[in-house]
């Protein structure tokens, strides 16, 4: 058995608000890389947010149209809000991803994923069929992270 | 499988790229950005168009041309 290993990395972005009354607060996101399947090979790599609170990835319309990809159903997701009318509509489907850094990549992995109907999400790696498949190592005081597994 | 497009400097820019998202988020909140060349190329709330701009503009395949998305900062994106 081989240890694999893909790297993440973190980003940090001032927080003007908050930072109001807690001097020096960061905005910082775990950050990954990821492909998907197109009719002729692969997509570009995008740079997604790592959400373990997403209980499946979100792909914006721009990308997941441009893929090989099989909608299961039409939905609404919500989130912090319990109201109804704020919600965002999406298409669960399945989709092919890879994951990767400059030196490894995770292979073809097929996952459902919800499929939103405009781009104005971030691509966001939900815990559904991806976190769920690797050890997540998050060490931010070493700028460390990444995802682990034994081929 | 297919080769994967893993190129090293794409990956790089795209990196440099989301290290200025600190820099651009009050010029692109919530939107896209290309970035050629530690440049941004074009904008915008759509992915293709930005897409699209970037390529006419740099004559470059869109596959060596990062898009990154712009926070805002306001966002719990798990908690919508």
């Amino acid at each position: 058995m081989e240890s694999k290993v893909i790297r993440l990395f973190f980003t940090e972005i001032s927080e003007e608000e908050i930072s109001l009354v807690v001097p020096g607060f960061k905005i910082i996101r775990l950050v990954g890389k990821i492909a998907f399947k197109t009719d002729t090979g692969w997509s570009k790599f995008y740079s997604a947010i790592i959400d373990t609170g997403s209980h499946l990835s979100l792909i914006p319309k721009s990308i997941w149209e441009k893929c090989q990809v099989k909608k299961l159903k039409e939905t609404k997701i919500r989130g912090l809000s319990s109201e109804k009318d704020i919600s965002l509509s999406v298409s669960l489907g399945k989709i092919t991803c890879v994951l990767a850094d400059p030196l490894c990549h995770s292979g073809a992995l097929e996952i459902h994923s919800f499929l939103a109907s405009d781009d104005d999400n971030p691509l966001l790696i939900g815990f559904g069929e991806i976190l769920q498949r690797y050890k997540l190592v998050i060490n931010y005081q070493k700028k460390e992270a990444f995802l682990e597994w034994e081929e | 499988m297919e080769t994967l497009p893993i190129d090293p400097k794409f990956m790089k820019e795209m990196e440099w790229a989301l290290s200025q998202q600190g820099n651009w988020m009050h010029l692109y909140p919530d939107e896209w950005v290309a970035v050629f060349d530690k440049t941004i190329i074009s904008h915008g709330k759509n992915i293709a168009e930005v897409e699209k701009e970037a390529v006419k503009k740099t004559k470059r395949d869109a596959k060596e041309i990062p898009v990154i998305f712009i926070e805002c900062g306001r966002h719990l994106w798990n908690l919508r």
